[in-house]
């Protein structure tokens, strides 16, 4: 146990250094509770870790190991349930088993990568076994790099190996919520584990998974205020910050990074940090030193250094190190797209990829070739500086990010045209762009003299640590980090009790809640990601969502594709399981019950046009909003002068303003009705969208004044998306115009009555007031060309839409939403029907 | 060759290569060397070049870690061991 240490003028015993590092635990798990950090699961995590950490301090050291398997295991068992975790720890224990078999190394190694692809193939289905889908990201996680790993030590004989070690490895407590995971090398696991006094290495844990939620937070700001997609870069200032953000991402990995290594400390394994500072990087080896060390690491043991060491006698040093450095940077991409297989289920081969770990290969590369002839500055104490030095530093550090910022958006990017767009732009400043740009890069250096000055002042740090006799001092560092997490809380709480600036509350209040920014809501709504991997693979809050979505949600087999506009349609009479529920469709391929093409005497019919909320995604056929209103309309009859109600839902998932006009003018006025019923959310987005989707594609959409709007806008095969919105953010509303104009014309030539209902967004978004207002002149467009307007948009009454999304990757009313929507719909066209 | 003899060649290959110009007195035996970046991967590759011609040892690529090599002291005994 640890003796007394006399701090600047306080004596703490053991158990008060303990308690201290307690308590602060406590604090983080309130801010982790707080801020919903992660996810729900991981709060559970956090209190686990939290007692556990009591229990296992307070055990007897022989027993601190097998604690800390039973305490992981129980997170395993919290969060996934016990079903998936037994499947979990069932194959990992095979797995490590057969590690250990008393067979040949390279026998072993062979039966591992049988069972490997035999799960691998579970994975894609090609197989079928009984293991749940749930368990692919976190067992991909667990074992997918750091079997590699123990493999590699265990043929070296390079660490100490035993049951609990292995199974402490493998299931390391705060895996269960991270299915992207540093890659925790074993070596260092056993050596560091309780190589310091414990409560320094338990204090170091707690400040760093503080960091780490500082770096989330400041990630969720970004995102939430600064993050824009491609679409609204608009001049060069946007593309600076569209450039600053992309990398900035990244700052949710390093976050949770930081906090999965404090939780390792907690029990006792000193590792060394994950991630430093790297926006600060004064070169390109100095970033690939920074960002990511345990993927470095990793790749250097077991590939750059076999390589280098084999080829070094044999073709010299410098041949070797080129060759064992393009080895392991093509190691690094394949490694990439094998992670995102065992999280997502495929492999993605893109080009994105390709180019963002070839760049940085031979920046690396160049960078260690003139550092291995000119050497590196190194020093044991503070280092001779002068304004000169400062100033390169300064420099170096810029020119360093700024060239880092470029790749990653090359990297994050959907296509080389988005990338050219934003250099574009970029490359024509005004005087206002230059200013902001000059400003902050000179921030950036700025910072980077202020936290070398601070190093150096720091400089023998490591010569005192290695020298440092007993315990470290932890009072001052507690108190730190205990102020900082009530001043966090502070924040958190203060809007509730008393008055502030609304704008301040809701920046708060929108860090509060790990919730999509406006951009990325708008986009899910529409289903706008469904082929865009890099998005869902770079933008984590999304990719959160994502990783939990079944694979095949998005196909839907009662469709199939038709010649010409609209491109595809539903197939008449199909049953299909889609997206968690039964749907059906009828005799004429409409989303709904069984109709005739003439009306039934007695009868008012509607003809309801729309795409997928309207259609009814995920909710069963009679839970479909028409089916809800009609039902209401002829149980209750509010006007008594028709014996039923008929709502014709002719939507269709997927369809915008243009291919609804299409599919109108194509076969709903076969049928015989009275009004027709034109539904939206967001018209004016959509109709954007449409055009540049069918520009894409090279669809021939039959109406040529949408043709020369195309061509006005400059639309294309090959402009890419996000410019193509652009493009048509000029024309959108004209043409919205135009198109209701056309419902309203062709209505009139058939004797029906022009309605249009506006649902709700179903998003939970962090600034709505830009979709508001759209929506708002989407209504005065429908009235202006003569359409009777329904507003629905009330219909969820305060009630948080994420309650009612039918699963929480998708963001489509489930039945309770429909039934709301139906009932308001119910309430207006009983107003309607009475005038 | 003892230990002290092994400690003190790598130290002035260390401080020649690495660390011109420091004074000698701050490279203790325990000082961290990977762990605090003055032997960064590139250093370490050149150490070991070193080593294995210096002493007529072979350094295997899974012994070219901060385990073995983060200090003179654990230099030497790596080294020493292989004599």
């Amino acid at each position: 146990m640890t003796s007394p240490v006399q701090t600047s003028k306080y004596k703490l015993g053991p158990l008060a250094r303990f308690g201290m590092v307690a308590a602060q635990l406590a604090l983080l798990t309130l801010v982790v509770r707080t801020f919903d950090i992660e996810s729900g699961a991981f709060f559970r995590v956090m209190v686990i870790a939290s007692i556990g950490f009591v229990v296992h301090h307070l055990a007897p050291s022989r027993l601190r190991l097998p604690l800390f398997v039973l305490i992981s295991v129980a997170g395993i068992v919290t969060v996934l349930g016990p079903a998936n975790a037994a499947q979990i720890v069932g194959l990992g224990l095979l797995l490590i088993g057969i590690a250990h078999l008393p067979v040949r190394f390279s026998a072993r190694v062979a039966l591992i990568l049988a069972l490997g692809g035999l799960l691998a193939a579970a994975r894609v289905g090609v197989v079928r076994a009984p293991l749940s889908t749930a368990i692919w990201p976190i067992f991909g996680a667990m074992f997918m790099f750091r079997m590699i790993v123990y493999l590699y030590d265990l043929k070296n004989r390079a660490a100490p190996f035993g049951p609990w070690r292995a199974l402490a490895y493998f299931f390391m407590l705060p895996n269960v919520c991270f299915p992207l995971f540093p890659v925790v090398d074993y070596k260092s696991f056993c050596r560091t584990y309780y190589d310091d006094e414990d409560v320094s290495i338990y204090q170091t844990g707690v400040e760093w998974i503080f960091n780490g939620i500082v770096q989330l937070l400041i990630y969720r700001w970004v995102y939430q205020n600064l993050l824009v997609g491609p679409d609204a870069v608009a001049n060069a200032s946007q593309a600076a910050l569209f450039l600053f953000t992309a990398y900035a991402m990244y700052l949710k990995i390093s976050g949770s990074f930081h906090m999965i290594v404090g939780i390792l400390h907690v029990f006792g394994f000193n590792l060394g940090p994950t991630n430093n500072k790297y926006f600060l990087s004064q070169s390109f080896t100095d970033y690939w030193r920074r960002i990511n060390i345990y993927w470095k690491d990793f790749l250097q043991k077991v590939f750059f250094n076999p390589v280098y060491f084999r080829l070094n006698k044999k073709m010299g040093a410098t041949s070797a190190l080129v060759f064992a450095t393009l080895v392991a940077f093509f190691v690094t991409w394949a490694l990439h797209s094998y992670q995102w297989f065992w999280i997502r289920g495929n492999f993605p081969v893109i080009w994105q990829d390709i180019a963002f770990w070839s760049i940085m290969g031979l920046l690396v590369l160049g960078n260690m070739l003139y550092e291995n002839k000119y050497g590196r500055q190194r020093s044991l104490k503070k280092a001779k500086v002068s304004a000169a030095s400062e100033v390169t530093l300064a420099l170096r550090t810029v020119g360093t990010f700024v060239v880092i910022c470029v790749s990653w958006v090359i990297w994050s990017s959907e296509s080389f045209g988005e990338v050219t767009m934003v250099l574009g732009k970029l490359a024509r400043p005004d005087l206002r762009a230059v200013l902001w740009i000059v400003l902050g890069l000179g921030a950036l250096g700025a910072i980077a003299i202020a936290v070398a000055r601070h190093e150096r002042g720091k400089a023998g740090g490591a010569l005192a640590r290695a020298s440092r006799k007993g315990p470290a001092p932890i009072l001052g560092r507690a108190y730190q980090v205990g102020a900082a997490c009530v001043a966090i809380l502070f924040i958190a709480y203060a809007p509730l009790v008393i008055d502030i600036d609304p704008a301040i509350s809701n920046t708060v209040d929108n860090l509060k809640t790990s919730r999509l920014n406006a951009r990325d809501a708008q986009m899910l709504d529409r289903g706008y990601y469904e082929d865009l991997t890099n998005v869902v693979r770079f933008n984590t809050t999304l990719g959160d969502l994502y990783n939990e979505k079944p694979p095949n949600w998005e196909r839907c087999w009662a469709m199939h594709p038709i010649d010409g506009y609209p491109d595809y349609e539903f197939m008449p009479n199909k049953n299909v399981w889609f997206k968690g529920t039964m749907m059906s469709t009828n005799q004429w391929g409409l989303r709904d019950r069984d109709c005739e093409k003439s009306k039934p005497a007695g009868t008012y019919r509607i003809a309801m046009l729309g795409a997928s909320h309207p259609m009814g995604t995920g909710v069963e056929d009679d839970q479909v909003m028409d089916n809800v209103a009609e039902d209401r309309l002829t149980r209750e009859s509010p006007t008594g002068e028709h014996e039923r109600y008929e709502i014709l839902n002719f939507s269709v998932g997927g369809y915008g303003p243009i291919q609804m006009l299409a599919d109108m003018d194509r076969r709903v006025f076969d049928f015989e009705f009275d009004a027709l019923l034109w539904t939206g959310i967001d018209d004016i987005y959509w109709t954007a969208k449409d055009l540049v989707d069918a520009a894409n594609h090279g669809f021939a959409i039959p109406y040529p004044h949408v043709m020369d709007v195309m061509r006005e806008a400059g639309i294309g095969r090959d402009t890419p998306f996000s410019d193509g919105l652009n493009r048509m953010k000029p024309h959108s509303e004209a043409l919205l115009s135009w198109i209701y104009a056309q419902v309203v014309e062709r209505c009139a030539e058939h004797g029906v009555v022009p309605m249009a209902a506006f649902l709700p967004h179903m998003s939970d978004i962090s600034d709505e007031h830009e979709l508001l207002a759209r929506k708002a002149r989407q209504m005065e467009l429908a009235r202006a060309a003569g359409m009777v307007v329904l507003d629905l948009t009330k219909a969820y009454r305060g009630v948080d839409p994420r309650t009612m999304w039918i699963a929480p990757w998708d963001s489509h009313p489930n039945a309770d939403g429909h039934r709301m929507l139906g009932d308001e719909l119910y309430e207006a066209l009983k107003v309607q029907l009475a005038l | 060759m003892d230990r002290q003899a092994i400690v003190d060649t790598v130290k002035h290959f260390i401080l020649e290569q690495f660390l011109p110009g420091e004074d000698p007195d701050e490279l203790a035996t325990d000082t961290a060397l990977m762990t605090t970046g003055i032997l960064d991967s590139l250093a370490t590759l050149k150490l070991v070049t070193f080593l294995e011609q210096e002493f007529d040892i072979t350094v295997e690529a899974h012994e070219a870690d901060a385990a073995n090599l983060n200090t003179l002291d654990l230099i030497a005994d790596l080294v020493h061991g292989k004599l």
